[in-house]
């Protein structure tokens, strides 16, 4: 046990409509940083919603509690937002596990702003992480950042992948600079090393790996493509992934032949590396992009990288391991010709040496300390959840928005003590923490005896049980 | 303590929620826009709007008798020519060609015009009144004012007046009146939307000016020796939309706040 901090244990519950078994950045990240945080000894649980057959409460790796809870996905993998019907379900849930911190994925996924808005009903914190950028100027961009800024209003703190996506959250959503912080994603660098056996010696393969759709820039690369294949008879194309601009990349492989241009379809995750492994360059023509992973598993893996420089690209890597280009066809071409003429002369950096220094820029115990520090920090915050001191928040919503969430969080009020009547806390079992072993400590350094309430949620910090006492003992085996 | 610099791959002693000095580099764009400006493009409707309610007061004084056929045809006539040759240098069409065209309408038009005059025979003067009120603001609606915008339609706008105007036309009482307000109808909808537009870019502001400052005092004129019941409408439509619609624009203008920053989404030129 540690003498000198007292660390203090959270109990996450990380909240999102993306988890596994869709694959993808957010469900990534979800479920390495959940990992991590477990092996720093915290607790975490996982909510999302029913994917086909697999509803129910599920364990993975390492004592991973996923709840797949049985609210059906309306439209785009989100559930409806009522905001009303799933109170009594989610405050069960934060009741027998214990639930300390709310932490909400994604700006898209409804239901992590449901438990984000109960979580604060019920005296708990939320933390909230976004993941993409969006912009100010169309209909559909007006309305969803008028929700997010009705959802963050009342929100301890966000946390952004890059500079940009702190800027663009505080601008879209109306938060307070000091109450978003930056923390990087990361890649498993474990996975992603160079193999330069696997490529080849005479030709030079340059591997794009996207979904095929046009905030990619897949409608750059047709031209990239037709140049450099007639300028460079060695260099060929990879290109992985599916989407809708399929087609445009089948006319030019038509055109140049399937022997420069390799087509391999949508790649599961766990394939990428093997594709990297056998390519020189990486190419990158997105119009947007908050952080991009793809790069970072590219420079990893020891390729060459040519990208354009939008959104939060140019913050991500140091401009000896990134060729830098503007958005368009002439500025890409040019770029690529540079890493080409690198990779025939041989002034190229040495593939080990770029894992190496990439290895220890994004890494996830990295992340999850920080994130640790946010979890900490937000503990200590003196934030009521006290209907007088809650409703103010929202005032700055605007007239419409504002009172439509007043009326929501009053409703919410009336529903969580008509929840206390019907089901009492004493009456909800509480889950036993599994596994005991993983953690650092036992449950004896826990503060128990600070809340002396009555038997309702709606008190600062975690709701007070009572059967905490009897599972004690038990729990004082370690098993490592 | 080293500098802040804005990259995320530099582990920094600072803390994740620091805000630096460059943070926020947005730029806010917003065209400045003088009520002096606003009124001068809005002449461009004023004028669109004169040019219907001349066609309305033609119709009034033709069909109270009040007007000759044959007046009606040489004033659009006399306008025509003189457009015509205003707008000489812009033409790439030879004269013989223009000619061609001109006697093509004429036969046309004076082939149509029996056709025109019972046409709408069973249909109430009431629905007529509704349905011409209707075409003529949807005509206005639609006009090419110099915006790019989705609603503009020129095509769908030189129906909708055409069409307003055989409404209006098959209520008269002879051939030839019917003849003299189609005519009028083509060289108001066809052609001065041409010749407002040539106005605009090629001559100048003062002599645009001068020219709205006619097309009022024609307008105005009409109604009053033909159609007196319009002019409160007139006077209100000049008032709305030379008036107070640009105020109200230059006003709301400041409330515009157009935020572009590195998150937009980049531009690919076509090339």
């Amino acid at each position: 046990m540690e003498a000198k901090v007292k660390k203090q244990r959270h109990v996450i519950c990380m909240v999102s409509d993306f988890f596994y078994p869709n694959v993808g950045g957010v469900e990534e990240h979800i479920f390495q940083l959940s990992q991590c945080l477990l092996g720093r000894g915290h607790k975490v649980i996982v909510l999302t919603h029913v994917y086909g057959d697999r509803r129910g409460v599920r364990h993975m790796t390492n004592g991973l509690k996923v709840y797949y809870l049985p609210i059906q996905p309306f439209y785009s993998q989100s559930v409806l937002p009522t905001f009303i019907t799933s109170i009594p379900l989610l405050r069960n849930i934060f009741v027998r596990e214990r639930v300390t911190i709310i932490h909400g994925h994604s700006a898209f996924s409804t239901m992590a702003h449901e438990a984000m808005n109960l979580a604060r009903a019920m005296g708990l914190k939320s933390v909230f992480t976004d993941h993409s950028l969006f912009g100010f100027a169309d209909m559909s961009a007006i309305v969803t950042n008028n929700f997010l800024a009705i959802s963050l209003a009342d929100v301890n703190h966000c946390i952004c992948v890059s500079y940009v996506g702190k800027e663009n959250t505080v601008l879209r959503a109306n938060v307070d600079q000091e109450k978003v912080s930056v923390i990087p994603n990361a890649l498993d660098t474990q996975v992603f090393m160079p193999d330069p056996d696997q490529r080849p010696k005479d030709k030079i393969n340059v591997i794009v790996m996207s979904r095929l759709q046009y905030r990619k820039g897949v409608d750059l690369q047709p031209e990239i493509i037709r140049r450099i294949c007639s300028r460079y008879p060695q260099v060929n194309f990879i290109i992985g992934g599916d989407g809708p601009k399929r087609s445009i990349l089948e006319e030019v492989r038509d055109e140049v032949g399937s022997d420069r241009l390799e087509l391999l379809g949508a790649v599961p995750h766990a394939n990428v590396h093997g594709v990297l492994v056998k390519g020189h360059i990486f190419l990158n023509t997105s119009l947007t992009e908050a952080f991009c992973i793809a790069i970072c598993e590219a420079v990893c893996s020891g390729l060459q990288v040519v990208s354009t420089n939008v959104g939060g690209i140019p913050e991500v890597l140091p401009s000896r391991l990134i060729l830098l280009a503007h958005p368009n066809v002439d500025s890409l071409t040019q770029i690529l010709d540079v890493a080409i003429q690198r990779e025939i002369s041989g002034r190229r950096i040495d593939p080990w040496a770029m894992h190496r220094e990439m290895r220890n820029l994004y890494t996830w115990p990295d992340v999850a300390r920080r994130t640790e520090v946010v979890y900490d920090k937000v503990r200590g915050e003196e934030s009521s959840a006290d209907i007088y001191q809650r409703i103010p928040r929202y005032k700055k919503c605007g007239l419409l928005a504002g009172w439509f969430m007043m009326f929501l969080v009053t409703l919410q009020f009336l529903l969580l003590k008509i929840c206390d009547r019907i089901w009492p806390v004493e009456d909800i079992d509480i889950a036993p923490d599994y596994p005991e072993g993983n953690a650092e400590w036992s449950y004896g350094e826990i503060d128990l005896n600070s809340r002396r309430h009555t038997n309702s949620t709606l008190v600062n910090g975690a709701p007070r049980i009572s059967k905490l006492g009897q599972i004690r003992p038990t729990a004082r085996r370690r098993i490592r | 303590m080293t500098e802040w610099s804005r990259v995320l791959w530099k582990k920094q002693p600072y803390p994740d929620n620091y805000v630096g000095d460059s943070f926020l580099r947005v730029s806010k764009k917003r065209r400045e826009v003088t009520y002096g400006q606003a009124f001068y493009s809005a002449t461009a409707v004023t004028q669109e709007i004169c040019s219907c309610l001349i066609l309305v007061a033609v119709f009034c004084g033709l069909s109270e008798g009040h007007m000759k056929a044959a007046g009606v045809l040489t004033f659009t006539a006399v306008l025509g020519v003189t457009g015509y040759f205003i707008t000489r240098s812009q033409l790439r069409s030879s004269a013989r060609d223009d000619i061609k065209l001109v006697c093509f309408y004429v036969a046309l038009i004076s082939c149509a015009s029996p056709v025109v005059k019972s046409l709408t025979g069973s249909v109430a003067t009431d629905t007529i009144n509704a349905c011409t009120t209707a075409l003529l603001l949807l005509r206005i609606v639609h006009q090419d004012y110099g915006a790019l915008v989705a609603i503009v339609n020129p095509t769908v706008s030189h129906n909708l007046g055409v069409f307003a105007s055989v409404c209006l036309a098959s209520r008269l009482g002879s051939d030839r009146d019917v003849f003299a307000l189609m005519t009028l109808a083509v060289a108001l909808f066809a052609l001065f939307p041409g010749f407002r537009k040539y106005c605009r870019t090629k001559l100048g502001t003062t002599l645009d000016l001068f020219f709205t400052i006619v097309v009022v005092t024609v307008t105005a004129a009409g109604l009053w020796l033909y159609a007196a019941h319009l002019m409160p409408l007139l006077a209100f439509a000049l008032v709305t939309c030379n008036g107070i619609i640009p105020a109200l624009f230059v006003a709301l203008q400041r409330h515009k706040q157009n935020i572009y920053g590195p998150w937009d989404e980049a531009q690919i030129e076509d090339k």
